[in-house]
């Protein structure tokens, strides 16, 4: 018979919300936290850019060293680079930035066909921009350009091939997220991915005007 | 001594490697240490714009969301008291 004593006596009584207090401590519940405006993720990517830019300061520097202390550039034996063509691949490569900024208002307002879209577009514009910078790169060693043949060659393959390589690296990201995309892995509440992979490849977006205008331009 | 130690600065340093008969590889270097030295802060810059501007849209974000929030309550309170 002392069975239904027990039982009553382990079951808690209920407590209205405003008579609830904190375990340890006592004082009053604590009040829900703060959703923090900027996430780990965004800020670690944020943090990995910076150390990109440091990165691609040091190689701007070097070209910089080279490029004001010639009286001639590019030098007299080397053949030139491809503006106009360039100029093309630039334009390409800006529009791949618009779409992945469209991407990513798609699944802000939660549109996933809309995100898997546009991060297709995306990547078949980095496609063609690193396709359009091989077959000139073939050109200009066919015209006798290559990392050995003098400064202008090394520097030249130096900030424009580590600048392709890192668009290679955003263009596997791109096809990572795009893959997740369409198994319907992020929504408007759950984007991180989308968000950290956008930051990225904007910052290789933005840096390739300032390495055209340097490079091929100045 | 004091030469020897003023070699590690880099604008010595080229000042006294090349002398005055290569102006420009001084000035070269000159121009990069310069763009060297700001691209620290031009980063900083860059980060502390973005904070504000993500700060400063969530803040807008919340006031629409509460806003929102307070105006679907009126329609709530009206609509039952018709």
């Amino acid at each position: 018979m002392a069975r239904p004593i027990a039982a009553r006596v382990l079951e808690p009584e209920p407590i209205a919300a405003e008579e609830r207090v904190a375990d340890f401590g006592g004082g009053p519940p604590a009040p829900p936290r703060a959703e923090p405006v900027i996430g780990n993720a965004q800020l670690g990517v944020m943090m990995f850019i910076g150390a990109e830019v440091m990165f691609f300061a040091g190689l701007i520097g070097t070209f910089l060293v080279l490029r004001l202390s010639s009286d001639v550039w590019p030098p007299l034996s080397q053949p030139r680079l491809p503006v106009v063509v360039t100029g093309f691949n630039t334009a390409v490569l800006l529009a791949s930035g618009l779409t992945m900024h469209a991407a990513l208002q798609g699944i802000r307002s939660n549109h996933t066909a809309q995100l898997v879209k546009w991060l297709g577009v995306t990547g078949l514009l980095g496609f063609v921009f690193l396709a359009i910078q091989g077959y000139e790169w073939v050109r200009l060693i066919q015209f006798g350009l290559t990392m050995t043949s003098g400064l202008y060659g090394s520097t030249f393959y130096a900030l424009i091939g580590l600048h392709g390589l890192h668009v290679l690296g955003g263009l596997v990201w791109v096809g990572v997220v795009h893959s997740k995309a369409r198994r319907h892995r992020y929504s408007s509440g759950s984007m991180t991915g989308v968000e950290v992979c956008s930051m990225y490849w904007t910052f290789v977006v933005a840096l390739w005007p300032v390495l055209y205008g340097l490079v091929y331009l100045y | 001594l004091n030469r020897f130690v003023a070699l590690g600065c880099v604008l010595f340093g080229t000042h006294s490697a090349f002398g005055a008969e290569n102006e420009r590889i001084v000035e070269a270097f000159n121009w990069t240490v310069v763009f060297l030295m700001g691209m620290p802060y031009v980063i900083l810059a860059g980060v502390a714009g973005w904070i504000f501007y993500h700060y400063s849209r969530s803040r807008r974000k919340k006031v629409a969301d509460e806003r929102g929030s307070s105006l679907r309550l009126v329609k709530k309170e009206s609509l039952e008291d018709e």
